[in-house]
C-alpha cells in the first residue's frame, strides 16, 4: 500500500507556502502596480494613445519616429553626459567622506556622519530650488568660495558648457547614501588583513588599492549599478532649475519623456521612449553585471 | 491546568491570515450606506450632490466662495483641490483617463484649445445660453481663449496683463525723460535705449541692466509674445497650418537677439539673469538694477509691498512704428467642466457662481489681477483698491485691446519653442543657428504636432 503524504505534510512544502504567504503583498504589488503598467506602456507604444482621443493601433511608428526625433538625440546625449560625470563623481565622494569617517581617532564622529547623511534626505525640489541660489554666477557660495582661491566661477546654470556640470555638483548633495554604503563595507572589511599587507611592507595607498579596494568591491558595484540606473532616470532638477535650458543643454530623457507624455498628450511616443529607456538601462546593468566578473570580489572568494 | 505556548511559527501564521484578510476587505468595494429610516431623511440624502472643484492656486478665495456657496446650497457638499501653476494638467490627465477628473476645473486658459480639441472639456454653449451669459460682457482676448471649433467650452475668470516697466530714477541719471514711456515704436531705438542703459562694474559685471528682452530662466515674462504681436505676426496661418516660419517671427527673433548683443551678449545677459530667486522681493527691477522689462500687472502690488520707494513707470507696448496703437498679451485662468464630469446642472451652477461678478470682485480685490468680466475690472472698488490706482485702471482698460496666445491643440508646443529656455529662443540666442534655420526648424516641429493631431481626431 502506498502511503499518501497530504499536502502541506512535509516542513519544505509548509515553508514554502507560508514564504509565498509573506512574499504576497510585495507579489501583488509588483504584478497590479509594475508590472501590469510596464506591459500597458509596451501596448501603448505601439499606438497613438492621448488619453483623450480614440487610440489607434501604429505597430512601431513611435519607434521609427525616434531616429528623425533631433531633439530626442540631444536628450540622449546630455543624459548619458549627466550620468558619465555624476556617477564617478559621486561615488568617489562618498568613499572619500566614508573613508575618513571611518577613522577612529576622528573627534566628532557620528555627528559628522549624520551631518553628510541629513541632506540626501531632504526633498529634491527644496535642494534644487536651494541650489539655485548657490549656484548663482555673481552672489552664490559656490562661486564666491572660488572666488576666494582667485578663481572666477562659470555661470553655472546659464551656460550651456557648465549647466549640465553644475547639476553634478549639486549631485553631491545626496553623498551622504553612498557614504553609508561605504562605511558599511569599510567596517567589514577584517584588520588582519591590513595587518598583514603592513608587514609586508605596504604604505597607505598600496593597501587602500590592494586591500580596502578589492574587500569593498561588491559595494562599489552596487553604488556603480545604482548611480548608473538612477542617473539616467535625472528629472527633478532640471524640471525646477533650468526647465532643460540653456540651449537644451540639460535637456534629459526623462524631462522630454515628460513633456512628451503631460505637455504634449503623446502618451504613445512618451511610452516608446520609456521603452528604449528600460532597454539600455537594462543592457547597461547586464553590461557591468559581466564586467563585474573581473574586478568585484565576494567573501569567500 | 493545561497551558499553550503561542510559538513564533504560530503568531506569524496569524499575523499572515490577519493581513490577507485586511487585504481582501480592503479590495471590497465599500458598501452601500444603510437606507434612512425615514422619508424625509431619504429625500435628503437624494438631494445631496457631491463637487469637485480643483484650481491652481487661489486657494483663500475658493475656500471662501466655498463656504458662501454651501451657505446658500446646503444640500451640496465641495471638495476643493489646490495646485501650484502649472501642475494640474498631468493630474487632469491621469484623473481624465481614469474617468475620475473633477466636476470644475480653474485652470490656464491658454490650454483649453488642447483639452477641447481633444475632447476633454464639456461644452458649454447650451449652458451660456441657459444663463444668458453674454460674450460681450468679457475682455474680448479672454473670451477668445475659450472657444474652440466655433464653440464655448469654458468661462474667463481673471487675466493679466504685459507691460512694458521702466525705473524712472535710472532714466533721470541718464538725462533721460523719466515720465514719457520708452520708445517701444521704434526697435533700433530701443536697442540704443539697451545699451545706454547698461552699467558695467570696473571687472566688466553689470552693475545695472539695460534690458533683455526675453524671458530668460525665470526673468521678465511674456515678452517674446509682445514683440511678436507688435510686430504684426502670428503663428498660425489656419487651423491646421503653423506659420513658425513667418518672416515677420524671425524678424522678431532677430532683433531680440540683436537687443541682447548690444548689453553685452548671451554670456553677460545670461549672467545676469541667472540665478535671481523667483520669489518675490528679490525681483532685479525691484531692486534697482534692471532699467526695463516686460512683465505682468501683478508686479503692481509686489513693488508696493517690497519696494515702497521704487520710482517706476508702466505703460503698454506700442505696436512697431506707430505711437498711439498698442498690443498686450492676455494671460490668466478661466472654469471649465472636464468631459465626462457628473451632475452637469449642479455643476455648472457652481461654476456660474464662481465665474460671476462679485466672485470676479472678491478674487481680484484679495490677489490684485484683473478680472475677465469688464464690469468687475473696471469697477471702483477694484480699481482703488490697487496701491497704484492710475497704473491699475491703464492695465486694466488695456485688457481691451490685448492679444492672446494662439487657439489651437498644440500651443504648448508653440509656447515652449518661442518663450521657454531652452529650444528654439535659445538656439538663436547662444548662436547654435540663425533666426531664419531657427523658424524653420520650429516650424517642422509645430506642423509635425498639428499632422498628428488632425491624424488623430
Amino acid at each position: 500500500m502506498v502511503k499518501r503524504t497530504p499536502i502541506l505534510r512535509s516542513l519544505r512544502a509548509r515553508e514554502t507556502f507560508w514564504f509565498y504567504v509573506f512574499a504576497s503583498p510585495w507579489i501583488l504589488g509588483f504584478l497590479l502596480f509594475y508590472f501590469g503598467p510596464m506591459i500597458a506602456s509596451f501596448w501603448l507604444s505601439l499606438t497613438n494613445y492621448s488619453v483623450l482621443l480614440p487610440t489607434r493601433f501604429m505597430g512601431f511608428s513611435n519607434y521609427s519616429a525616434m531616429f528623425e526625433d533631433d531633439l530626442l538625440g540631444i536628450s540622449i546625449w546630455n543624459t548619458a553626459y549627466y550620468a558619465a560625470l555624476a556617477v564617478p563623481t559621486s561615488m568617489a565622494a562618498g568613499l572619500g567622506l566614508a573613508m575618513v569617517l571611518n577613522r577612529g581617532d576622528l573627534r566628532g564622529r557620528s555627528f559628522l556622519r549624520s551631518a553628510f547623511y541629513v541632506p540626501a534626505i531632504m526633498p529634491l525640489v527644496a535642494v534644487s530650488i536651494l541650489w539655485i541660489w548657490l549656484l548663482q554666477p555673481r552672489f552664490g557660495l559656490i562661486n564666491t568660495l572660488l572666488y576666494f582661491l582667485s578663481i572666477k566661477g562659470p555661470n553655472w546654470l546659464g551656460d550651456p558648457a557648465w549647466s549640465k556640470p553644475g547639476l553634478v555638483v549639486m549631485n553631491l548633495t545626496g553623498v551622504g547614501i553612498n557614504m553609508v554604503i561605504f562605511l558599511a563595507a569599510l567596517q567589514g572589511v577584517p584588520t588582519q588583513l591590513y595587518e598583514a599587507a603592513e608587514l609586508d611592507g605596504a604604505n597607505r595607498l598600496r593597501k587602500f588599492w590592494h586591500v580596502t579596494i578589492p574587500m569593498i568591491s561588491p559595494a562599489i558595484f552596487f553604488v556603480v549599478v545604482i548611480g548608473f540606473i538612477n542617473s539616467f532616470q535625472v528629472f527633478t532638477q532640471a524640471y525646477i532649475m533650468t526647465e532643460g535650458g540653456p540651449a537644451d543643454s540639460t535637456l534629459f530623457y526623462v524631462l522630454y519623456l515628460y513633456r512628451h507624455a503631460f505637455n504634449y498628450f503623446k502618451m504613445g511616443y512618451a511610452s516608446a521612449m520609456a521603452w528604449l529607456l528600460f532597454v539600455v538601462i537594462v543592457a547597461l546593468t547586464y553590461i557591468q553585471f559581466r564586467l563585474s566578473l573581473r574586478w568585484v570580489h565576494y567573501g569567500g572568494q | 491546568m493545561m497551558t499553550s505556548t503561542f510559538s513564533r511559527r504560530r503568531f506569524l501564521q496569524y499575523s499572515a491570515g490577519g493581513l490577507g484578510a485586511a487585504l481582501a476587505a480592503a479590495c471590497v468595494p465599500a458598501a452601500p450606506a444603510a437606507p434612512a429610516d425615514t422619508g424625509a431623511a431619504a429625500d435628503e440624502s437624494m438631494e445631496a450632490v457631491n463637487l469637485e472643484f480643483w484650481s491652481e492656486g487661489a486657494a483663500d478665495w475658493a475656500e471662501e466662495r466655498i463656504e458662501k456657496y454651501q451657505e446658500m446650497m446646503p444640500s451640496v457638499s465641495i471638495e476643493f483641490v489646490t495646485f501650484k501653476w502649472g501642475e494640474m494638467t498631468p493630474k487632469l490627465m491621469t484623473a481624465s483617463a481614469g474617468g475620475a477628473a473633477p466636476h470644475i476645473t480653474r485652470q490656464d486658459r491658454f490650454r483649453m484649445a488642447g483639452w477641447a480639441g481633444r475632447g476633454g472639456a464639456t461644452l458649454l454653449d447650451d449652458f451660456v445660453a441657459q444663463y444668458n451669459i453674454n460674450a460681450d460682457d468679457y475682455f474680448p482676448a479672454t473670451w477668445a481663449e475659450g472657444v474652440w471649433d466655433g464653440k464655448v467650452y469654458s468661462i474667463p475668470f481673471n487675466t493679466d496683463g504685459r507691460f512694458i516697466i521702466w525705473n524712472k530714477d535710472i532714466f533721470a541719471e541718464h538725462g533721460l525723460e523719466a515720465d514719457d514711456p520708452p520708445p517701444t515704436q521704434d526697435w533700433e531705438a530701443m536697442i540704443g535705449l539697451a545699451e545706454q542703459l547698461t552699467q558695467t562694474n570696473d571687472d566688466g559685471a553689470v552693475e545695472v541692466m539695460g534690458f533683455i528682452p526675453s524671458q530668460m530662466l525665470g526673468y521678465g515674462n511674456g515678452g517674446d509674445y509682445v514683440y511678436a504681436w507688435a510686430n504684426g505676426a502670428e503663428f498660425m496661418k489656419d487651423e491646421r497650418t503653423a506659420w513658425m516660419d513667418n518672416p515677420l517671427l524671425v524678424e522678431t527673433m532677430q532683433w531680440q537677439y540683436d537687443c541682447v548683443n548690444a548689453v553685452g551678449g548671451i554670456d553677460v545677459a545670461s549672467e545676469f539673469s541667472s540665478g535671481w530667486p523667483t520669489v518675490a522681493g528679490f525681483n532685479p527691477f525691484g531692486t534697482g538694477r534692471l532699467a526695463m522689462m516686460v512683465s505682468g500687472d501683478w508686479n503692481l502690488s509686489t513693488f508696493a509691498r517690497y519696494y515702497e520707494d521704487l520710482n517706476f513707470g508702466l505703460a503698454p507696448w506700442r505696436i512697431r512704428g506707430t505711437m498711439d496703437q498698442y498690443t498686450g498679451f492676455a494671460g490668466g485662468f478661466c472654469l471649465a467642466i472636464p468631459a465626462g464630469a457628473q451632475n452637469l446642472e449642479e455643476s455648472f451652477e457652481l461654476l456660474n457662481f464662481l465665474a460671476g461678478l462679485d466672485s470676479q470682485i472678491a478674487h481680484t480685490l484679495r490677489y490684485q489681477n484683473i478680472p475677465c468680466l469688464i464690469e468687475a475690472a473696471l469697477d471702483e472698488d477694484v480699481i482703488n483698491s490697487s496701491p497704484y490706482p492710475d497704473l491699475r485702471r491703464l492695465a486694466n482698460e488695456s485688457m481691451n485691446y490685448a492679444n492672446f496666445r494662439p487657439i489651437t491643440p498644440v500651443g504648448q508646443e508653440i509656447q515652449d519653442l518661442w518663450t521657454y529656455p531652452g529650444t528654439g529662443r535659445d538656439w538663436v540666442f547662444y548662436g547654435q543657428k540663425t533666426p531664419e534655420e531657427a523658424c524653420v526648424d520650429m516650424q517642422e516641429i509645430v506642423q509635425k504636432a498639428l499632422d498628428d493631431f488632425w491624424a488623430s481626431v
